[in-house]
């Protein structure tokens, strides 16, 4: 059990390090990703780790640990911009990129300087408890039990479907029972994590089950990181709806090449005004927004409402425009979109996942509202 | 489950109407078929999609047998050849129960019925004592006759449902006039239950310039020379019933196994669609109910959800679901009962018709009449029952009525497993994988039977435009 300090955020990266980033993310997502999305769909194991392990020789495993600590030191909007490039090719690879970035973000410098190359971390995040504020306190049942002790707190209980979990070299939990991030590994006895594969959406991050029997934390060894817990949560959410976005370019890119294609009644599909609508309803709301950026002010962000609100809104409503775009997608597919052989089935069970992930859309407009009804101190 | 709400509870016309009678025998029906989907569909449901999943042509045989004892196959056979009689608001109440429990086990008895309707519309007493009795008599048997239906090709998908379309479609198929019948070519698509039927109530043109005019609807036998299944489509949900591509190569069908007339193929094809898409409509309503139930039962009694339920957000989404539920309910017993009662009353009870049940099976089965029955003349005469006693007009409302229905129940099935599983999250235990199927299984009422986008087409057509489509027989043609 290690405890987590606040961290500095990386500074960001120039505007063409930006560019040629994306365009690598780019070239990846379409040759390697997209090529594999049956077999990374099928949560094949071969096809997974070396998709990682590209991803470890690229760099994106580790991408925003910063240079004196070994790592590529990328700015947080580069990132989104490359999650949102890899979901293009595969959301759940994109989002274990995520996940491991938005984990290694939270580790102390002691415990990361020990992380290697290639190891995969995801994320658990007691999401109504961390957005859990008087006066509105939001009743939900978080199974991961915390109870304060006399010196610190106990930890036990499971957690469900933690996305990306499987074959994790430890999960970051966050906390705001005393605001602080935890680094649980398996290898050192203090959580069991058992592989779930059977998930609807994202299956190349294959979920586990997490398992803490009577862990213990004493707060002398925590530092105090009130802050930290709500940067991991903000970059989560914003991470997830770049790869929402993702999932739309991709959708609207399959749907458009089909209806110039498929003929009925001696025309192509996209001369028929139903379909056309349908391509304008996921075109718009992509034409209408941009990449999702990470709010930065003198190059220094500042936490407090204004950064959580943008991180949920985006999740919220980049998650809800993907789950329609994906609908209709395969809705222009017709009997053909329903085969799995398609590929663009899977688009809408990934779009459905970044809906609940790393919380379900309609708690995370109850915190929306908590903060911009209560907003909290800068 | 929930208790077993009453048919005058669901659809509150029947109290209204004074249908209290009518309402009581559906929820005989309703009820026999929940007892049955809870013993024998719920139990297998999850697993037979992960079954279908890794092998698609896994089929759960030992249900369709259990649907078979319990009537549910042969609902739609008339009284004379055995069966309940049962149309479009049985079948409707029928797709709603069992979508409830599986979607895919509810689209095989829909399928099914699909198959079924053309020799119900068109084919006239000639086949009570076959094909249709057989699926009565073989009910409890090893393997129950089951029916499909075979339109879709793999050029033409909406074309195969529209008549603005059908003649500008680039079919692959055709059939062939020959000495006693004709040769069958080409290739079906998507067919559910395509590859364990064994009748596939099949339509083919005779030329492929002028489909809407000249095809065949005919009953093909699985076991024929030249018929093929090359494939069994890997799906996204309702596993359990089958999508296959079907090969024809030179399939000899005699003229007996014709269903009504050269040229009747395409009318009845929009026939067909006009009945079952408002039990289709049903099944969209029934996975909604299916979601709606199970998430309810989770956040009263699973520890997970504690809290849950005291919250408005929740309320206000179990809300909007129960209201969902109830307008698509309104929608296909509306265009279920529009369909029973006005349009196709005055053609299945016909005088001719209604002789032709009177009759002994003995006399039915003698030579003499059984020729009678599958001349032309027969033929011509069914046509000319439908002109007179249906009509274009009347159809056309009832395909515009369905059509809503079925849009309408799709849409219902998505929105409603939707919220349901946002709702439920990731920490919900068993309740997650069931939801996460039912959502994957709505998603197909919104495409089969017509698009979404053509049924509502459909229903501006008729509906909005009050304009009649041609989607009877033609009378006064040389029978083939």
């Amino acid at each position: 059990m290690i405890p987590i300090p606040s961290l500095g955020m990386s500074p960001g990266t120039e505007a063409d390090e930006h560019e040629a980033l994306i365009a690598v993310a780019q070239d990846f997502a379409r040759g390697e990703l997209k090529p594999r999305s049956g077999l990374l769909d099928e949560q094949d194991k071969a096809s997974i780790d070396w998709c990682w392990s590209a991803i470890g020789e690229l760099g994106f495993d580790r991408a925003v640990v910063p240079e004196e600590l070994g790592g590529p030191g990328i700015g947080l909007s580069a990132l989104l911009g490359t999650v949102e490039e890899l979901a293009t090719g595969d959301a759940g690879v994109a989002m274990l990129v995520l996940l491991s970035n938005v984990a290694l973000s939270s580790l102390p410098p002691n415990v990361l300087v020990r992380s290697e190359p290639g190891e995969r971390w995801s994320v658990a995040l007691p999401l109504p408890s961390l957005m859990k504020r008087p006066p509105h306190d939001f009743v939900a049942h978080w199974p991961l039990d915390t109870r304060a002790t006399d010196d610190g707190f106990d930890v036990n209980g499971e957690l469900s479907l933690v996305i990306g979990a499987a074959e994790a070299r430890g999960v970051a939990f966050l906390s705001t029972r005393t605001p602080c991030a935890l680094a649980l590994m398996p290898s050192n006895g203090e959580l069991e994590i058992t592989p779930q594969g059977d998930q609807l959406g994202l299956r190349s991050a294959v979920a586990a089950r997490l398992s803490a029997t009577n862990l213990h934390f004493d707060l002398a060894d925590l530092e105090p990181a009130m802050l930290h817990p709500l940067y991991a949560a903000s970059l989560l959410h914003f991470g997830v709806a770049a790869i929402a976005r993702g999932i739309q370019r991709a959708a609207l890119e399959m749907a458009v090449g089909y209806a110039v294609s498929r003929k009925q009644g001696g025309l192509t599909i996209v001369h028929y005004g139903a379909v056309r609508e349908m391509i304008s309803n996921i075109a718009v709301p992509l034409e209408a927004s941009c990449s999702c950026q990470w709010p930065a002010e003198g190059g220094r962000t500042k936490l407090g409402s204004p950064l959580i609100r943008a991180a949920l809104a985006a999740k919220i409503q980049n998650t809800d425009d993907a789950v329609a775009a994906t609908t209709d997608a395969v809705q222009i597919f017709g009997g053909a979109g329903y085969m799995v052989e398609s590929g663009i089935e899977k688009l809408m069970r990934d779009a459905k996942y970044c809906q609940l992930m790393p919380q379900a859309n309609w708690r995370a407009r109850e915190s929306l509202t908590q903060e911009v009804g209560h907003p909290r101190p800068e | 489950m929930s208790r077993v709400e009453s048919v005058a509870d669901s659809f509150p016309r029947f109290l209204a109407r004074g249908e209290r009678r009518r309402a009581e025998e559906l929820d005989e029906l309703r009820i026999r078929t929940r007892e049955f989907a809870q013993q024998h569909v719920v139990p297998v449901a999850l697993e037979t999609d992960a079954a279908a999943n890794a092998d698609p042509t896994y089929f759960a045989w030992e249900m369709v047998r259990e649907a078979g004892k319990c009537g549910m196959l042969s609902d739609m056979v008339p009284k004379p050849a055995g069966g309940k009689g049962g149309l479009g608001a049985s079948m409707s109440l029928m797709m709603e129960e069992l979508s409830a429990a599986c979607p895919g086990a509810a689209t095989i008895i829909g399928a099914h019925g699909l198959g079924v309707l053309p020799v119900l519309l068109l084919g006239g007493p000639s086949h009570w004592d076959g094909v249709l009795r057989e699926i009565v008599t073989e009910a409890e048997s090893e393997r129950p006759v089951l029916f499909a239906a075979a339109l879709t090709e793999p050029g033409a998908g909406t074309d195969m449902e529209n008549p603005e379309l059908v003649d500008l479609a680039e079919l692959n198929s055709r059939a062939e006039r020959v000495d006693g019948g004709y040769r069958l070519y080409g290739t079906k698509r998507f067919i559910s239950n395509g590859d364990v039927a064994k009748w596939i109530a099949t339509v083919m043109p005779v030329d492929q310039s002028r489909p809407s005019e000249t095809s065949i609807f005919c009953l093909v036998n699985a076991d024929s020379d030249g018929f093929s299944v090359s494939r069994v489509e890997h799906k996204m949900g309702q596993r359990a019933c089958h999508a296959a591509e079907l090969s024809y190569d030179g399939v000899f069908v005699p003229d007996s196994m014709v269903v009504g007339r050269e040229g009747d193929g395409f009318p009845a094809t929009m026939m067909v669609l006009t009945v079952s898409r408002a039990p289709v409509g049903a099944i969209g309503t029934g996975i909604a109910r299916g979601a709606y139930d199970r998430l309810l039962h989770w956040l009263r009694h699973d520890g997970r959800a504690d809290g849950l339920l005291a919250t408005q957000p929740v309320q206000l989404a179990l809300a909007r679901m129960r209201e969902r539920i109830h307008v698509g309910r309104q929608a296909y017993m509306d265009a279920a009962m529009l369909l029973d009662d006005a349009t196709m009353a005055g053609a299945l009870n016909s005088s001719s018709i209604k002789l032709a049940g009177m009759m002994p099976r003995s006399l039915r089965n003698s030579a003499f009449v059984r020729n009678k029955f599958n001349s032309p003349q027969t033929a011509q005469k069914v046509a000319e029952v439908f002109s007179s006693q249906v009509g274009d007009e009347a159809m056309s409302k009832a395909l515009g009525m369905s059509s809503l229905a079925k849009a309408l129940g799709g849409d219902v099935g998505m929105e409603v497993t939707g919220m349901a599983l946002e709702i439920a999250g990731f920490e919900s235990g068993d309740l997650r994988p069931e939801l996460e199927k039912l959502w994957r299984d709505a998603k197909l009422v919104q495409i089969f039977e017509g698009t979404n986008q053509l049924n509502r087409l459909e229903v501006f057509s008729t509906v909005c435009m009050g304009e009649t489509m041609s989607i009877t027989p033609r009378v006064g043609e040389v029978a083939a």
